[in-house]
Formats: C-alpha cells, sequence, structure tokens
C-alpha cells in the first residue's frame, strides 16, 4: 500500500470485497470480565515464503506495540485454518488447563506458561489479577490460542500455509482497528477475505470507509499555498482515498486501514505528500530572530545532569491523573485548589496532578515485572491553585532502599544547585513516620522525602522497599 | 516507535517498481529512514 501510495502507481480508494462468513465463533458469558472485545477474519487464498511470513510477524508485533499498548489493549493471533476445525470459542478456562504453546514442543499448563515461557514471562501482568484466563479452541478442543499471551504450536503459519484465521481481543473497540490493517495488508498480497461471525449476530471485519468532509479554504490556509478542489482530488486519490465534490464540500473517503486519519488536518498532510513535498516553493520567513533556550529548559537541562549522575532514569508520566492516584493511594488528604477536567474522557484523568511522586509509583508498578533496582525521576509542571510550578521527583525501589540513601540524593541535587536548606520533621504521611523529612529552603517547606509508607506501596500493587522525594524548584 | 523492516525482493515484487525509486520517494512521504541495508531498509513507524 505504501508504494502505491504516493508514487501513483494506483489511485483511488481501494474496495475491499469480503466474502459472507462460513466460520463462527462464540464468546463465553465469563470472558466479558477478563477480555471482552473480539474481531476476526478470515483470508484465503494466500501464498507465503519467509520473507511474507516475516512481513507478517512483524507487522503484527508493531501493531501489538503502537495500537495494543504492549498487548494489553489489544492482541492478534493468526492461525493455519487447515489445522483446526471451527465452530471455534473464546472462552475464560482454568490456570491448570494443558496446551503446547508455540516454540514448545511439550505441553504446558496456562499457568506453567505465564511463568516459564518467555512470552508468558514477558506479559504474565496482563492476566495478574484475572483467575481464569482467555482461550480460544476449536470444535475438537484444540488450542488456537491464550490471549494475549501465545498462540498453540498446532496453528503455526508455514511457507505451506494457505488459509488463515485471525483473531483479535482486547479491551476496547480498537481490536477492529487491528484486525481492518492486518487483513488490509493480507488482502494486498493477494488474499481473499471472509467474514466471520461472532456469537451469531455480529460479522467482522467492517472495511467500508469513514466519510469526512473537507473544503478548499482549509486545504489553502494550512498549505500556504492555491490549490484548486480537482488538484486536491486528484492528491487525495494519488494517497489511496476517494474523493468527490459535492457543493462546497469535498467528501473524502477515508479507508478502513487509516487509523491514523483523526482530523481534518491529516488529510491536508496527505495532500500535501500527495502535491509533492518537493514542489511546494519554499520560502524565507518575512522576520528573522535569533532563538535561546527558556529558563525553564535550562533549569531542566541542570536537573536532567545531576539525576542521570546520581543514576535515576527520567521519565515523562502524564500531568493529568485522578484524585484517586494522587491522594487517596498516597494516604494524603485532598488538597484545595485542584484543577479539575471539565469533560473527563476517563475516570484515570479527572484533574491536573498537584504533585509528582504518585506518578512515579504508578510507573514503578507497571514495571513491577522488571529487575531492580529501578531509579526514576521527573523534573516537570504541576498545577495548584491556576498557577503552574515545576517540581522534582524521583522514587527508587529496591531491597535495602532506605532513608539514608535518599537523603544522600536530596544532599546531592541541593549542593550541586548550590541550594542552602534544612531538614524538619515532616508528617506526610505518604511516608514511614520516623523515616520522612520536610526540606526547608529560606524558612519555607519546599519539598519532603523520605521512605515510601508500606500502606502506599501496597496501594500501588508493589512489594519491595520505596524511597522517594519530590521538591518544587 | 516500531520500525518497519522492507526487504527490496520483497517491497520490488509488491509494488514493481525499483527500490531506487521507493527510497528516493519516501522522505516526500513524510517518512525518516533509518537505515539502509544492503538487502532490506529500516523505517521508523509514526
Amino acid at each position: 500500500m505504501t508504494t502505491s501510495i504516493s508514487l501513483g502507481i494506483e489511485t483511488g480508494i481501494r474496495e475491499f470485497k469480503v466474502a459472507p462468513p462460513v466460520i463462527k465463533i462464540t464468546k463465553d458469558q465469563e470472558i466479558e470480565k477478563i477480555r471482552p472485545y473480539l474481531a476476526c477474519a478470515v483470508i484465503r487464498g494466500m501464498q507465503f515464503n519467509s520473507r511474507s511470513i516475516e512481513s507478517l510477524m512483524a507487522l503484527q508485533e508493531s501493531l501489538h506495540w503502537a495500537v495494543g499498548r504492549n498487548r494489553r489493549k489489544v492482541s492478534i493471533g493468526v492461525h493455519d485454518l487447515a489445522r483446526i476445525r471451527p465452530p471455534f470459542r473464546y472462552i475464560a478456562q482454568n490456570p491448570y488447563f494443558k496446551f503446547t504453546p508455540l516454540d514448545f514442543t511439550e505441553p504446558m499448563t496456562m499457568r506453567e506458561i505465564l511463568e516459564k515461557h518467555p512470552k508468558g514471562v514477558k506479559f504474565a501482568n496482563i492476566l495478574e489479577k484475572f483467575d481464569k484466563y482467555p482461550l480460544i479452541l476449536d470444535a475438537e478442543e484444540n488450542v488456537l490460542s491464550f490471549p494475549p499471551i501465545i498462540n498453540g504450536e498446532l496453528t503455526r503459519v508455514t511457507e505451506e500455509t494457505t488459509d488463515l484465521f485471525i483473531e483479535v481481543t482486547g479491551l476496547d473497540p480498537s481490536v477492529s482497528v487491528a484486525l481492518n490493517i492486518v487483513v488490509a495488508s493480507l488482502a494486498e498480497r493477494g488474499g481473499r477475505i471472509e467474514s466471520v461471525t461472532i456469537d451469531g449476530k455480529a460479522q467482522t471485519p467492517k472495511l467500508e470507509p469513514a466519510i469526512m468532509n473537507l473544503e478548499n479554504s482549509e486545504v489553502t490556509e494550512l498549505l500556504g499555498f492555491n490549490i484548486t478542489d480537482e488538484e486536491i482530488i486528484s492528491c487525495l486519490q494519488k494517497m489511496r482515498y476517494g474523493a468527490r465534490i459535492s457543493g462546497k464540500i469535498i467528501e473524502v473517503s477515508v479507508p478502513a486501514y487509516r487509523s491514523d486519519i483523526l482530523h481534518n488536518w491529516d488529510l491536508i498532510e496527505d495532500i500535501g505528500i500527495g502535491y509533492g513535498f518537493d514542489k511546494i516553493q519554499p520560502e524565507l520567513p518575512s522576520t528573522s530572530t535569533t532563538g535561546k533556550s527558556h529558563p525553564i529548559s535550562k533549569l531542566r537541562d541542570s536537573i536532567h545532569e545531576i539525576m542521570t549522575g546520581l543514576g535515576y532514569f527520567e521519565v515523562m508520566p502524564f500531568t493529568l491523573t485522578s484524585e484517586k492516584v494522587q491522594f487517596d493511594m498516597m494516604r494524603r488528604e485532598k488538597q484545595e485548589g485542584i484543577t479539575h477536567i471539565l469533560y473527563p474522557i476517563s475516570e484515570d484523568h479527572t484533574i491536573v496532578r498537584t504533585t509528582i511522586l504518585p506518578n512515579l509509583l504508578e510507573i514503578l508498578s507497571i514495571n513491577k515485572h522488571r529487575e531492580l533496582p529501578q531509579r526514576i525521576f521527573e523534573a516537570g509542571e504541576v498545577v495548584l491553585d491556576c498557577m503552574t510550578g515545576q517540581h522534582l521527583g524521583a522514587a527508587a525501589i529496591h531491597p535495602q532502599a532506605n532513608f539514608t540513601e535518599i537523603q544522600a540524593v536530596v544532599d546531592a541535587v541541593l549542593r550541586e544547585r548550590r541550594i542552602e536548606y534544612e531538614v524538619a520533621e515532616s508528617n506526610d504521611p505518604a511516608f514511614i513516620e520516623g523515616r520522612r523529612a520536610d526540606i526547608i529552603i529560606k524558612g519555607e517547606r519546599a519539598g519532603v522525602f523520605g521512605e515510601i509508607h508500606p500502606g502506599v506501596i501496597s496501594n500501588f500493587g508493589l512489594e519491595h522497599p520505596i524511597i522517594g522525594f519530590e521538591l518544587g524548584l | 516507535m516500531p520500525v518497519i523492516t522492507i526487504y527490496y525482493d520483497d517491497l520490488e515484487e509488491l509494488s514493481g517498481i525499483d527500490k531506487e525509486t521507493v527510497i528516493r520517494r519516501i522522505p516526500m512521504m513524510g517518512c525518516d529512514i533509518e537505515r539502509i541495508g544492503d538487502d532490506h531498509i529500516d523505517i521508523p513507524w509514526h
């Protein structure tokens, strides 16, 4: 698809023919609580070689990363259809159920796979809250897949494979996005698409294009030069969109595999590519000025140098968080002057953070299956009473983490910044009493450090001692 | 960011275009080139 784009080998939107369903899959009620979304397709008439198999596997892994949030949100399984017998079942299974996973020769229980198989160890954290695991079986109880961990060895795709069954499972409707991209790329290699009936009603894939409306003035304004409606349509067709004039509007049909097109500006960028960046005449700006680093950037650079020198890795968490993470999980009282989000799209992002440390503990929580020690920091923005401030937060987790270590880090940071400070007894409930201290600069409380309270460690699902500090910059 | 490895023989067979033309056009598609190998090209996926 990429090559036909922009080179104009083929133009206009590709219409995908989808044959009616022959194969059915049913969903168990219990799976709704674990991994509820499912989209499937059949592709027939493929001719694979080692290169195209490698390309398919690479596409799958890239989608796991980019769309699937490292398999947590979406995971894809591709199976040799000749080795299995429909109808299929998507169920929640006992952890002691055995099958032979991909790349292994002996059957293992699903729990053993999570403990011993390289893929199981890597992704076990996705299923840690559940006492049953997702499983896809055929009519003869053969295992297709243990989503989102591993496929069964039985359905491995080889150069002899001609027909594929593709299943995409996940936590939200973006399973269809991933399925459409895989299906479209296989159709590009000559595969014939056939839909699958899910639970006797829904049929996937849905490859109808989305319709978006553009006006010439939007395109002209953003690209910076005049372009006719006909030229816009030609550029869009070159980029494999459908496009037609409807009054003053250009109606654009966006292919089902273009999940990256969210806004008219995304279309206009593609019009620019279709037109040819090399054909756009460059112009010098009418004014010329000399730039310099913003004082906050200089401050952050200096902090970055100090903290990395102390063996800490920089992280960049979201500035939006929730009261639950910011206060409840930290055992802290809710503050006055919090900035609330008017229409939050998720219960995880309802306020702007007032401190950084809770975000760092969340990151440690996400990485708890990684080896210790872990030492992370962020110098970033916090908002309180509608004022944006700069904070430095750092946290370290390992079995020997203690007050002395974090005191040495705080001392090193402030010494390097040539800031005189004192410490005073703290009453911050996020830290252990007697192993916590406030940082006092010019007579005012500027920060806090110490050993994180076991209740907080437990609230974030962690098990080892954690130390941390947060300092207003 | 995922990096897509495209083998020249696969690319030329799928597109019918020689690899030099495609490599020349990649920056004009708004893509970066991470590595040009003997038998493949690596492109970061934005």
